[in-house]
């Protein structure tokens, strides 16, 4: 479970009387990004109803701060594709994802959204990277809950990591100086 | 007495028009209609049989004609399935809707439109209904050659 604790605090140098403790402000800005990730459930097909197990309480996807499924794009961070896409409904989530603002990130939940799946026939894009970049791929027909809450952690690491805390101090120092 | 004699019974005179094959065995028996009587068959068998449900309109292609299957339920009396058939040429295949006579067949033809390009002429929307509309050809046909390409996603792999 290496990726719960990946915020850098540094040991307050001296005692201090209020609860104060000090961290970088990149490592800060990366975690509170980490930690609320607000998915957009493109539930395509049957692994949509995996991903509301993941929400509900047994899963409970609110312990990493993902909880608050948003069907508007506009107030999304994640998207996770979960089902067999179309090329109907391909058009759809071109548009959908477009319409996110940044930072954003795609998941591609199940084999019907990574590969196309068992569904080799005229209507069934294979694979959604074809029209949307994804992050994070999750193996399973449908993943178990487990799975994508692994999914989901693994994806915190990698915002974790990610350069956008450093970059946004950067602006902040140029705005001081 | 069987649906079928029944069937035969309520076209009266027009029966030796409309009915081209009667099929009386088995678990599965049906009435092949010629395509341009359908409506009228599809009436009686509502009117004086008791057909009272239309649950079903599925296609098939059978390389040389094509094939529309109705397949009819009675509910309240003696309940049970009722089956009538239509075969079309396969270079023009048109047959009549009912779409006017049960609401139920609206979205079932286009669907066997969509799917094996038969066309049910004076249906109030023929359009596709599962497949995107700027979609070329019928998939289930047999001659069927899926596209390379759709949108700019590249539809070989
Ligand atoms: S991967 Fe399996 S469970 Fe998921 S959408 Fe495809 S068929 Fe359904």
């Amino acid at each position: 479970m290496s990726s719960i604790k990946t915020v850098e605090v540094h040991a307050p140098e001296q005692q201090t009387e209020g609860g104060f403790f000090v961290s970088r402000l990149d490592a800060l800005i990366n975690w509170s990004r980490k930690n609320s990730l607000w998915p957009l459930p493109m539930g395509l097909s049957c692994c949509a109803i995996e991903f509301m197990a993941v929400a509900c309480s047994r899963f409970d996807m609110a312990r990493f701060g993902a909880e608050v499924a948003r069907f508007s794009p506009r107030q999304a961070d994640v998207m996770v594709v979960a089902g067999t896409m179309t090329y109907k409904m391909a058009d759809i989530v071109t548009r959908i994802w477009d319409q996110m603002s940044e930072p954003k990130w795609c998941i591609s939940m199940g084999a019907c959204a990574s590969s196309g799946g068992m569904f080799r026939s005229y209507p069934v894009v294979q694979g959604i990277d074809e029209v949307v970049p994804v992050d994070l791929y999750i193996s399973g027909c449908p993943p178990r809950p487990e799975a994508v809450l692994k999914g989901l952690m693994t994806l915190q690491d990698q915002i974790s990591e990610e350069q956008h805390g450093a970059e946004v101090v950067a602006q902040l120092k140029d705005a001081i100086a | 007495m069987s649906w079928i004699a029944a069937f035969t019974e309520a076209l009266g005179d027009a029966a030796e028009n409309v009915i081209e094959e009667a099929h009386d065995e088995g678990n599965h028996p049906f009435v092949r209609v010629r395509a341009e009587s359908i409506v009228e068959a599809a009436r009686a068998l509502r009117d004086k049989c008791g057909a009272e449900m239309l649950h079903q309109i599925s296609g098939v292609d059978y390389a040389e004609h094509m094939e529309v299957i109705y397949h009819f339920t009675r509910v309240t009396r003696d309940p049970g399935f009722l089956c009538l058939k239509v075969s079309v040429p396969r270079d023009n295949p048109v047959v009549p809707t009912l779409a006017h006579e049960w609401r139920a067949a609206n979205w079932t033809e286009r669907e066997t439109w969509d799917l094996l390009g038969i066309r049910f002429d004076g249906h109030p929307h023929h359009y596709r209904i599962l497949l995107a509309e700027d979609w070329v050809g019928h998939p289930l046909r047999k001659d069927y050659e899926p596209p390379t390409e759709y949108h700019g996603i590249d539809c070989t792999q």
